[in-house]
Order: C-alpha cells, then sequence, then structure tokens
C-alpha cells in the first residue's frame, strides 16, 4: 500500500455497527505483540454503504499504548473505491457481495461470495437514539507501506451522522472459516446500530510498527 | 484538609494465589499503619472481572477485617455499585448497617453505577438504566436504614412491606457520598446532599470550577436522607520520600502503570451507544474520540503527591486553595512500589506534610 495524502469524500453513507464478545479465546491470543487486549475482547462488525463502496470490516477492540482501537482482522468489499480505499487506508481486498437491507422492523448485512452467504447478521427492533451517542473508535489496519515491512494503518473515518438507531444484535450466519480464523466468531450479543450520515476518509496520520509497544513504534506518516 | 488512602486492591501478573492474598494483606497493613499515623479514611473499591487493575469485588469484606484492626480511621465504600444485578439494594442496607456496627459507627458508603462494560455486560446490567436505579439506591437506603417499616416498588427492587435489619449504629444513618468521574455528576451529588467522591484525573481550575458549583449547588439541595454530606474529595497518587529523584523515579512508575492499566480497562462507551455514559474512563479528560497519536504518553496529572515532602506539601496547598476538602491516595499499584517503600511513605507523609494541614 501507498498511504493516501488527500482525503476522500464517500458522500452520504450507510453505517451499520454490530458488537457481539468472543468466547474460548483471549484478545492476546489474537493481536499482534505490539498491541493490548481489553477484557473482554469485542468483535465489531461494521458495514459501509455508499456511492462505489459497500465494505464489510471485522474488528477487534485493543488498545494501542493509552489509546482504544480496533483492529482490522477481516472483511469484504465491492466497489469502484475498493482498489483505493485498500491502496490508501489497507482497507480489505477481498471481494465479495455486501449488502445492507433496511425494514422497520430490523436491518441485515449479507455478505455472499457467489452464491454462499458468508455472514448474515444486524439488528431487530431499531429504535432512534442520539448519534452523539455511538463512539466510533479509532481503527488499524495492518498493510505493507511501499512493499516494506508491515504496519498498522491508523484510520480516521469521519460520519458526521444525521440519525441513528440502536436495536437488539442478530446473528444469522458467521463463516468465521472464510474470514480467516475459526477462532473470531461472535458469541455474546453487545450491541448494534445504524447510522446515515456524511462518511469522509482523512489520509491516514499514523503508522505502527506490530511488534513494539506504541511508544516505541509509531511513526508519524508525510501528508 | 483531611487525607485518605484508597485501595483497589490490583495484583501483578502472573497471576497467582498467593499473588493475590499478598495484595490484601499489604493493603491491610498500610490500612492499620495510615490509622496509627492519623489518616482520615481508608476506602476500597468494588471492581468485578478487571483484572490486574482491581481484585476488590468484596469491599464489604475487605472493610471488614480492616475495621478490626484499627482503631479510629473512618471505612469507607469507595464504592458500592447500585445495579440491582449486582447488588440488591437490601442487602446494601444490611451490610453496610453491619459494617457500621462492627466499625463502632465509622462507615462512610459510598454509591456507584460502574463505568466499564467489562463489569456492566459481565452481569446482564442495561446501562440505559444505571443512572435511574442509582437515583432509587440513594433514596431508599436511609428510608431502610431509618424506618421501622419499609416497602418500594420501583425499577431496582419490589419490597413489600419489611424492618430491614440491622439498623447502623451512626444515627441518623452513616455519610453518603457518590463517586464522581464523567463531569455533571458532582451536580447530581450537590442536588441530592451527597459528598463528592472524586476519582477522575481532573486540572486544578477544573477542580476548582466543579467545586464551587457543588458547594452553591448543595445549599439548596433536596436531601436523599436525613444526613448532608457537603464535602468534595480528590483522588492522587502518593510517594513521599526525601530524595525527590527516587521519589520520582518510584511514584510516576506507580502512577504510570496505574494510568495504563486503567486505559485497558474496557469502558461501557466503546461497546454499548447510549447517553447514560458520555466518557471514556475516569482518565480520559474530555469524551473525545481520541484521535491523536497512539505513542503519546499519559503526563503525570498536575498536583499529584510525588515528591520529597515540601514538594507535596505545595502540591496540597493547590488542592486545599480550590476548595478541595480532602484528598485521597492511592499507595501503590500491582505491587510496584516494594511493600517497605509504601510504609516509609505513608509514615514520612505523615510526619512532615500532614501536620502542615492540621492546624489550618
Amino acid at each position: 500500500m501507498n498511504p493516501a495524502t488527500t482525503p476522500l469524500d464517500l458522500g452520504e453513507a450507510e453505517v451499520v455497527v454490530v458488537t457481539y464478545e468472543l468466547a474460548g479465546v483471549r484478545g492476546d491470543e489474537l493481536l499482534p505483540a505490539g498491541l493490548h487486549q481489553t477484557i473482554p475482547t469485542l468483535l465489531t462488525i461494521t458495514a459501509w454503504r455508499a456511492e462505489g463502496i459497500d465494505m464489510l470490516q471485522l474488528r477487534l477492540s485493543c488498545r494501542a499504548g493509552f489509546r482504544a482501537r480496533t483492529l482490522l482482522v477481516g472483511g469484504a468489499v465491492r466497489g469502484a473505491f475498493a482498489d483505493e480505499l485498500a491502496e490508501g487506508w489497507a482497507y480489505p481486498e477481498r471481494r465479495a457481495d455486501v449488502g445492507i437491507t433496511r425494514r422497520y422492523d430490523r436491518v441485515r448485512v449479507d455478505v455472499v461470495d457467489g452464491s454462499r452467504t458468508v455472514l448474515s447478521v444486524g439488528l431487530d427492533d431499531p429504535r432512534p437514539i442520539s448519534p452523539h451517542d455511538i463512539q466510533h473508535i479509532v481503527g488499524l489496519n495492518l498493510g505493507a507501506i511501499n512493499g516494506g515491512g508491515k504496519r498498522l494503518i491508523q484510520v480516521e473515518p469521519h460520519l458526521e451522522a444525521m440519525r441513528a438507531e440502536r436495536g437488539e444484535p442478530v446473528v444469522a450466519a458467521f463463516d468465521a472459516s472464510w474470514f480467516g480464523d475459526a477462532r473470531i466468531a461472535p458469541v455474546h450479543p453487545v450491541a448494534a446500530t445504524i447510522e446515515v450520515g456524511h462518511l469522509m476518509l482523512p489520509p491516514p496520520r499514523f503508522a505502527l510498527r506490530p511488534d513494539v509497544p506504541a511508544w516505541e513504534g509509531t511513526e508519524t506518516l508525510a501528508r | 484538609m483531611k487525607f485518605g488512602v484508597f485501595f483497589e486492591l490490583s495484583v501483578p501478573t502472573p497471576f497467582s494465589r498467593r499473588a493475590e492474598q499478598q495484595a490484601y494483606l499489604n493493603a491491610l497493613e498500610q490500612a492499620v499503619l495510615a490509622d496509627e499515623l492519623g489518616f482520615d479514611w481508608v476506602w476500597a473499591v468494588e471492581h468485578h472481572f478487571l483484572e490486574s487493575y482491581s481484585h476488590c469485588s468484596s469491599p464489604e469484606v475487605f472493610l471488614t477485617a480492616v475495621a478490626a484492626r484499627t482503631e479510629r480511621i473512618r471505612v469507607g465504600h469507595g464504592a458500592v455499585v447500585c445495579v440491582p444485578e449486582m447488588n440488591h439494594p437490601v442487602r446494601v442496607a444490611e451490610r453496610a448497617a453491619a459494617l457500621d456496627i462492627l466499625s463502632g459507627g465509622r462507615l462512610e458508603l459510598g454509591t456507584a453505577r460502574s463505568s466499564t462494560w467489562t463489569e456492566l455486560g459481565g452481569f446482564g446490567t442495561d446501562p440505559d438504566l444505571t443512572k435511574k436505579t442509582w437515583d432509587e439506591y440513594v433514596r431508599i437506603i436511609p428510608q431502610m436504614w431509618t424506618q421501622e417499616r419499609f416497602s418500594f416498588d420501583g425499577l431496582s427492587c419490589h419490597v413489600p412491606e419489611r424492618n430491614v435489619l440491622p439498623k447502623p449504629m451512626q444515627d441518623p444513618h452513616p455519610p453518603i457520598w457518590v463517586t464522581v468521574t464523567t463531569p455533571g455528576t458532582e451536580l447530581d451529588a450537590a442536588d441530592r446532599g451527597l459528598g463528592c467522591l472524586g476519582v477522575a484525573a481532573v486540572t486544578f481550575d477544573e477542580q476548582e470550577r466543579r467545586t464551587a458549583e457543588y458547594h452553591r449547588r448543595i445549599e439548596l439541595c433536596d436531601p436523599v436522607g436525613s444526613v448532608v454530606t457537603n464535602a468534595v474529595t480528590t483522588q492522587n497518587f502518593l510517594y513521599c520520600h526525601e530524595d525527590m529523584d527516587i521519589a520520582a523515579h518510584r511514584g510516576v512508575r506507580m502512577a504510570g502503570t496505574f494510568s495504563l492499566l486503567n486505559a485497558q480497562l474496557l469502558w461501557t462507551r466503546e461497546a454499548f451507544p447510549t447517553s447514560a455514559y458520555q466518557s471514556l474512563g475516569n482518565q480520559a479528560t474530555r469524551a473525545a474520540k481520541e484521535t491523536g497519536a497512539p505513542g503519546e504518553r499519559r503526563q503525570v496529572p498536575e498536583g499529584t503527591a510525588i515528591g520529597d515532602p515540601d514538594h507535596i506539601i505545595d502540591a496540597v496547598r493547590q488542592w486545599e486553595s480550590v476548595g478541595i476538602d480532602g484528598i485521597n491516595f492511592i499507595l501503590n499499584t500491582v505491587e510496584a512500589i516494594d511493600q517497605p517503600d509504601v510504609l516509609a511513605s505513608l509514615r514520612l507523609f505523615a510526619g512532615e506534610v500532614m501536620p502542615k494541614f492540621r492546624s489550618r
């Protein structure tokens, strides 16, 4: 990858976040040595739908130094911006159909690879909440900068949400092996939200070495 | 100015049964010495599942042991988590009254609602409801302590008419506090006539603003009990040593370890979107998205009581000048400071610093 130096405006977007706790595995068994686990470790399943991009991200809660972060551990993407997001921000490259379906009583996110549904999650009985009640935690995406050593790229998508709803989290299908690690699977439900707003991706500012603590391995990226 | 010691009962890793016991025994020894040296309070938190950070899930047991070994120091819950999945309100009143009796009327009851998803999620608590249930607890516990016939039908419990026993030794009842992490909780405390038990890192300016507003509001309060506790305390680290360099080296390491452990906690706001939790923890000074550089180290807060006696006297004077009534000290974290050094720090503080504030 080559970190982006200009922002990417994705326009109006729908963002669904479904959060579960993992079970049977500790965060420090899943995270690189430079990150710290939270107890419990949360799996956030995040879907974006915007003009030119349908993306799903699996993220694990963690800490980089004193900062709350989420580590990208899997995903799927389709759309015109897919290559640009992978190249500039180290977002997922694996192609699959990612869909968000909204009804008054439920919201569903489906990931379909060919004819196979590898993920179906969402929220039941969505109720309006204030967009200010939702905390989006800054992400870390693993990528090799200019073909060099692997780095955790700090990504800070900014969603200017106009409305938000919270509902009961639902998992109807989750093929952990398709996403690459059978240990990473949603077990205990926490929360689920959908937001509509303006999604902007500023260029990455920091890259972290995954093998050492953040205060030893944080690099500032050229803008 | 009053002084207290504040225990999280943190345990170093790798965990062992022996290490857990040693953390408890060391804290007991520190509490006994604090009593002998003239400290005013010993507080113990209630936390659940917070590995390493706090293994103090049954503070009433720890505080009973403290009470049994001490003569004068007041024993405080810092604080009981007032959500029904963790503590039924009747059980809180019963246990606290028993501790008040066994301590000879030395109980301070701190109340709280928990800040972490680790704890709330672990007990299946709905974060949307914790402010409401806390508000019920602080109103009905004084009733249980003072009324022969108590009944209640609310969100936190349904209790037909009963006599909740025993009654506390302090008459009409022990002082009640609330832990203050999020800005605005000090106003909840003032409006209800509760003491303000600060447990967050706050600047002098911010503390002065909050304290002034608290004291203004409490004059107009509608007390939830028969006793108004008009006091504001802050939390601090303590490591006192004649040699400033040694004090800084050991004390800053202890404070830094605490802050790092604190940063690892999974805050409710991070997991569960709700208006009931607006900040990311008690070491975060604002509810920002924390988008800064992960490599930044967190600074030791201003006014930290780490240094030689003169340095600490200056720090305490600053807290005194912004209207603080008491300071509660964290003495150690995951045994980062050897126990003899912790005890020596307490003795030096009591000998050189405390007298400067006792005759004022």
